[in-house]
């Protein structure tokens, strides 16, 4: 028992001197950021639409090629409208998708623009007339991560001028 | 032996001990002086920018910080020496920093353990350091690395699209041990 005893007295002193001698240093690195809350915007080809170019991006293009009023092709998943004498409609359904990160918003507005106004054509998606002084809200309740349907109808008249239709809308989607 | 001696035996021992060293110590006597190994100093722990990383700003020899800046899920980050890549549902913001680790009073040779720890319970984010997460029980970063050398470090946070905008932070803690 003695033995013992004394043993552990021993010990004892060789685990002092054994955690005396365990050297630690430390250092501190803190982290900070930032973090704002966003929204993208991107289009996409519907599965009924025309094929667009910059599909998945946030600037896309929607190529009609060359159409007549009264003859020729149209690209696949356009369709011409002709509106008696007066004028031809184009149109094709096209997605648009909102995404959102670090945000509490549950719902978007989507606004369109045109970029350049046409005193000669007449722009629509949907049922609303798109000009450039103004925007027009297309939906005040969008839903976030979905491809939502719109379509494009551009209404070209019969005593236009042959040639080249361009312009860009401006879309802009607004957290709610 | 009654018990409460067995309890105040290793005691005893160890007072023995101090009480004979200090009897060595009179001045009357001629000095005996035995040579004595002075332990060695706690290792030091340099936190520094890297080159290619973010800037860092330090709080003196041990602490430091970086600021990551601004952030958003669709535009990452803008701040020179960061990168930033989209995943599943968040965002990972990477840099790069250096840690040095200093050991006076040791030989050349002698080694360090580093181990880090997370000292804060945010959930907002993940930190990783060197692809391994930070928790908040120490993990070994390095088992063994010789004392006065430096090396570069990755570091990653992870931010998911849930996280609410605002500021986030935390505090990685390193603990440098010497190895005997």
């Amino acid at each position: 028992m003695k033995n013992k005893l004394i043993l552990t007295s021993v010990l004892s002193v060789f685990a002092l001197a054994t955690a005396a001698s365990a050297q630690t240093g430390s250092g501190t690195l803190g982290v900070t950021a930032t973090v704002a809350g966003s929204i993208n915007l991107t289009f996409s080809t519907d599965a009924s639409g025309l094929a667009m170019t910059g599909t998945t991006t946030s600037t896309a293009s929607l190529p009609m090629g060359t159409v007549s009023m009264y003859s020729g092709t149209l690209p696949t998943n356009v369709t011409k409208t002709i509106n008696g004498i007066t004028s031809f409609s184009l149109s094709t359904p096209f997605d648009v998708r909102v995404d959102l990160a670090n945000s509490a918003s549950t719902a978007y507005t989507l606004n369109a623009q045109l970029q350049t106004s046409d005193i000669v054509n007449t722009w629509n998606i949907g049922a609303f007339p798109l000009v450039a002084a103004t925007p027009v809200a297309l939906t005040a309740a969008g839903a976030y991560a979905t491809a939502v349907p719109y379509v494009l109808k551009i209404t070209v008249p019969a005593t236009a001028t042959a040639g080249t239709i361009t312009n860009t809308i401006n879309f802009s989607a607004v957290g709610g | 032996m009654p018990p409460q001696l067995k309890v105040l035996f290793p005691v005893a021992v160890l007072a023995l001990v101090t009480w004979r060293t200090a009897l060595g110590q009179t001045t009357s006597a001629p000095r005996q002086t035995t040579p004595i190994v002075a332990p060695p100093a706690v290792p030091a722990i340099t936190i520094s920018g890297a080159a290619t990383g973010a800037s860092l700003r330090s709080y003196g020899p041990s602490n430091a910080s970086i600021d990551l800046g601004p952030l958003t899920y669709f535009r990452g980050t803008s701040v020179p020496g960061e990168t930033s890549q989209k995943a599943a549902g968040s965002m990972v913001i990477s840099t790069r920093f250096a840690l040095r680790v200093d050991c006076p009073g040791s030989s050349s040779s002698s080694r360090v353990r580093l181990t880090m720890s997370r000292l804060d319970a945010t959930s907002s984010h993940v930190v990783s350091i060197d692809g391994t997460t930070v928790g908040f029980a120490a993990q070994t970063l390095i088992p063994s690395m010789p004392c006065g050398s430096a090396g570069e470090h990755r570091l990653d946070v992870k931010i998911p699209i849930s996280t609410l905008a605002g500021s986030i932070g935390s505090s990685v803690a390193f603990a440098a041990t010497l190895e005997r």
